[in-house]
């Protein structure tokens, strides 16, 4: 693993029943890096973001966050909390929790997994209701909050947690249109606090605007990568041209 | 007409002194067999190897057979075998059986709110970091409870009025007290129209505190 290396992957492979998801990815990730996974539906995307977090048990391969390994081979059950924590994951749906009030969603982890004390995790929460916007809307529960608002909350919930590397799978894709700018905007603060990260997205100009780098995935493989300009903007490969509906 | 008022109000006092009783049983039966029932449900909802199997066959016996053959078992039977409950008073017996039946009830309906607690925030929960049980007990749990309520309430009236068999055990609940009355003054519809109107009253304020309940629990929805 190289220095500068945050995150590596190694010959991931995911199965569900018969059907091969992930055929073997090789990926890494550098320390501020910013990654963005492109592609079809049902290429395998999500489910390489939810291995990584280990919502998803891989069948085959490894992981390697910040010096922490999760084999599939010897994969170790109590390992897999530690390892849960070097990542934070921002979900399509938010899922945020519904019995819990805004500032409860992003001090909840702090108070029960990162043992900080109730009042500082308080401080600490109110501090990234503020910087998402939403000041003032700590005691709403989620209900009460329109999407945009609670995905904000979900990626507040994510930054809290101050953990290695950000996931976040497809962030605005259950948004109405005109709310998806809000949480872009709240994305763009991760960005410029070089947070690493790799986001699942649909948006195309979003990605090309704030990746260092692109991925592109089809079929459970990474297909090709590069700059945004690479891949977004002169894409040599013909299936990427055609996905991006380009004329070849 | 043969009613005399006066006998059915001079009840009253008698079933007050007697109300603990039955107040104390159905509270304490209550608490426990909601316990019971979370740990069968969470047990049934993730699926646990064994234990599956073995609380399934607890929820079919104790909802499959009548609560006064198990009352009767309990108090009257299980001694045979277990010297250690020789000495068990009708009080525990019934707060015992009342308990074990009506957790079999409470499993069932809890098992069912915990599925209904959409699986995407326990998912949120583990990325987070938290154990299962920290999951079960911070999110699922108290959302599933929440959409039981009223199930809930709903067993514990049934559990109530249940405790009155607890007279067949010798325990002087209200229903008792009221057994004897009858028999003594032959005043049967007067006293056993008391012991109905007080089991009603308190079923009324049962459904009060579901009221209060389901408006607390339902802020957020």
């Amino acid at each position: 693993m190289n220095k500068t290396d945050i995150l590596e992957v190694k010959e991931l492979h995911k199965s569900f029943g018969d059907v091969e998801v992930l055929k073997g990815i090789d990926f890494s990730l550098k320390k501020g890096e910013i990654v963005s996974i492109i592609g079809p539906s049902g290429s395998g995307k999500s489910t390489f973001l939810r291995c990584l977090n280990y919502l998803e048990k891989p069948t085959k391969g490894s992981i390697v966050i910040d010096n922490l390994k999760q084999d599939a081979k010897n994969h170790k059950k109590r390992d897999v909390i530690n390892f849960r924590q070097k990542t934070s994951m921002v979900f399509q749906n938010y899922n945020l929790f519904k019995n819990k009030t805004a500032l409860e969603n992003i001090t909840e982890a702090l108070i029960i997994v990162k043992k900080i004390d109730k009042r500082s995790a308080d401080k600490k929460g109110k501090g990234i209701m503020k910087k998402i916007g939403l000041e003032g809307k700590e005691n709403f529960y989620p209900s009460e909050l329109s999407g945009g608002q609670q995905q904000r909350i979900g990626i507040g919930r994510a930054m809290a947690l101050e953990n290695k590397v950000i996931l976040l799978d497809e962030p605005t894709s259950a948004l109405d249109p005109e709310l998806v700018g809000e949480v872009l905007d709240i994305i763009r603060l991760l960005v410029s606090e070089h947070i690493s990260m790799i986001i699942v997205t649909h948006e195309m100009k979003f990605a090309r605007e704030v990746s260092d780098r692109i991925i592109f995935m089809e079929d459970g493989i990474i297909v090709d990568e590069g700059t945004p300009n690479e891949i977004l903007v002169s894409p040599k490969n013909k299936r990427i041209k055609s996905f991006l509906g380009k004329r070849s | 007409m043969d009613f005399k008022i006066e006998a059915m109000i001079g009840l009253f006092p008698i079933l007050f002194k007697a109300l603990g009783i039955t107040l104390k049983i159905t509270f304490i039966s209550t608490v426990l067999s909601v316990l019971l029932g979370i740990l069968i449900a969470v047990i049934r909802f993730f699926k646990v190897k064994v234990l599956y199997q073995v609380t399934g066959l607890f929820v079919s016996f104790f909802r499959g057979t009548p609560l006064l053959v198990q009352l009767f078992l309990i108090y009257y039977g299980l001694p045979q075998i277990f010297p250690i409950f020789i000495n068990m008073s009708a009080f525990v017996a019934t707060v015992l059986g009342l308990s074990l039946h009506f957790s079999a009830y409470m499993a069932e309906t809890i098992r069912g709110a915990l599925s209904s607690v959409d699986k995407g925030q326990i998912e949120a929960g583990y990325s987070v970091g938290m154990n299962t049980i920290q999951v079960m007990v911070r999110i699922v749990i108290p959302q599933g409870i929440r959409v039981a309520i009223p199930s809930i309430v709903n067993i514990s009236i049934d559990l109530l009025k249940s405790s009155s068999l607890a007279f067949t055990l010798g325990l002087a609940d209200i229903m008792a007290k009221t057994q004897l009355e009858a028999a003594s003054s032959y005043r049967f519809l007067e006293s056993y129209l008391a012991v109905a109107l007080v089991y009603w009253i308190l079923v009324i304020l049962l459904e009060r505190v579901q009221k209060i309940l389901e408006i607390k629990l339902n802020r957020g929805y």
